[in-house]
């Protein structure tokens, strides 16, 4: 009696327990029963959580209900929860072969899988379901004997803890919204850093354009002097002293030459005029003999039907 | 998350945009160097240049100088100014020459050389010229 009960001591347990702390590879974690199959999965009023997904040999998912994760917490606050099975399955301690398969996790009774009657026992994909039996039959199998079961080795030594726990909706939820709070703010800090940038940019190019406009606005200034400046200068000085000696040369050449010479009949548009962009247009008298243009550099004539010569200035008039 | 990324990042760069279109130079920032480049050198050139005398003195002499070879100066006064007249800062006083093409053209001739005259429209008929001129000063 004083074995068993030191073997069920906490501390120095060195059999899987259900529902107290043991210590697994190093750590102090709680081992709660957990379901495979789906007979806990197909509860309808029971809320579940996955804790192993099926395997690729066949074997159904494992579950544990939400309750006795709850119940743990409640109990031992900060330890870590995992499934009898999902542990054992983790850690390949499970040979199948025959119709129960049983881990022995208390003095009188254990946990049970049990294969689909009449199938291969060694397909993993047939298992049925698990449970938890009391004493040495199981309930919904009056007829099996359990010591034709092959028995599951519970020793701690040599366990490897499976790397998820199990863990509350509540818990899921609230590391989901952990993990969503978290992403958010780390948008939130790249947004702010968008926003900075953009504002010290702007203010960059901000400084950047008030240096300009007041190198300009200071330019402008000066413009502005210098330009009534000259506007001053322009009623006192004449820029370019007016010279229209050629064309006068020409015209007296003209006249000295053709006494009748006289300018072309004046139209709104063109008068002879000394103007700047005008221009000279003369007529000879009358069947004039010589062709003033052979005579006189820098015009162009041409005679019409009255044998006058019209006569142009090549030059445009001088600057004003 | 994503859609306020796009949305700061849009937001960000519409700002940007924004501010840029309102802190645009006035027209002729680009110029303006040169700008003031020519204006000074306007100034520089134009300041060497000696004042001009005054109209009237100018005028009177035209007068005196027709009269002496015997040609008649008749003041006209410009009411509008167009590209037949004088549009310069300076005072001005048209008038119409008339005479003798040779003897006027002689004398304007000798005159520009000496006083600021311009010239525009002329009539030539029979030996003699009537013509528009403008006399400038300060």
């Amino acid at each position: 009696m004083s074995s068993i009960s030191h073997s069920h001591d906490r501390e120095s347990s060195e059999y899987i327990q259900i529902g107290i702390p043991i210590v697994i590879d190093g750590s102090e974690v709680v081992v709660v029963r957990d379901s495979i199959g789906d007979r806990l999965a197909k509860d309808p009023n029971g809320v579940v959580n996955q804790v192993l997904p099926a395997g690729s040999d066949g074997r159904p998912a494992i579950f544990i209900d939400e309750a006795d994760i709850s119940a743990m917490r409640n109990s031992y606050p900060g330890v870590k929860v995992y499934g009898l099975w999902q542990i054992l399955f983790e850690n390949g301690r499970v040979k199948l072969g025959s119709e129960v398969v049983i881990g022995k996790t208390r003095r009188v009774g254990g946990n049970y899988i049990r294969m689909r009657p009449e199938t291969d026992f060694s397909d993993a994909g047939n298992i049925l379901e698990s449970g938890e039996y009391i004493g040495e039959r199981i309930a919904s199998l009056k007829n099996y004997d359990l010591n034709e079961a092959i028995k599951v080795d519970l020793a701690v030594l040599g366990l490897k803890l499976p790397s998820k726990p199990a863990y509350s909706r509540r818990e899921l939820y609230e590391q989901f919204e952990g993990k969503k709070r978290r992403r958010w703010i780390n948008v939130a800090g790249i947004c702010a850093l968008l926003v900075l940038a953009t504002g010290v940019y702007n203010f960059q190019l901000y400084n950047a354009y008030n240096q300009e406009a007041s190198i300009f606005k200071a330019k402008k200034a000066e413009l502005d002097k210098l330009t009534v400046a000259f506007n001053e200068l322009k009623s006192t000085r004449i820029e370019h002293q007016p010279n229209d000696s050629i064309p006068i040369g020409i015209l007296k050449g003209l006249s000295m030459l053709d006494p009748g010479l006289k300018t072309a009949p004046a139209t709104e548009k063109a008068a002879s005029s000394f103007a700047q962009g005008q221009s000279h247009s003369l007529i000879t008298s009358p069947a004039f003999p010589v062709d003033p243009g052979k005579v006189i550099p820098g015009i162009t004539t041409q005679r019409n039907q009255l044998l006058q010569y019209e006569i142009k200035l090549n030059q445009a008039g001088g600057g004003k | 998350m994503l859609g306020a990324l796009l949305l700061t990042l849009i937001l960000s760069y519409k700002f940007t945009v924004d501010t840029q279109k309102k802190w645009t130079l006035p027209k002729g920032a680009a110029t303006i160097n040169r700008d003031l480049l020519e204006m000074r050198g306007n100034v520089a050139q134009l300041a060497d240049v000696a004042p001009t005398k005054p109209r009237d003195q100018n005028w009177l002499s035209i007068v005196a100088a027709a009269d002496f070879v015997g040609v008649k100066v008749t003041p006209v006064v410009i009411k509008v100014k167009n590209l037949d007249s004088y549009q310069g800062n300076l005072k001005s006083w048209s008038g119409v020459i008339t005479g003798d093409v040779t003897v006027v053209l002689s004398l304007i001739d000798k005159l520009q050389k000496e006083l600021p005259i311009y010239l525009y429209t002329y009539a030539i008929e029979g030996k003699v010229i009537k013509l528009n001129f403008t006399c400038v000063g300060s």
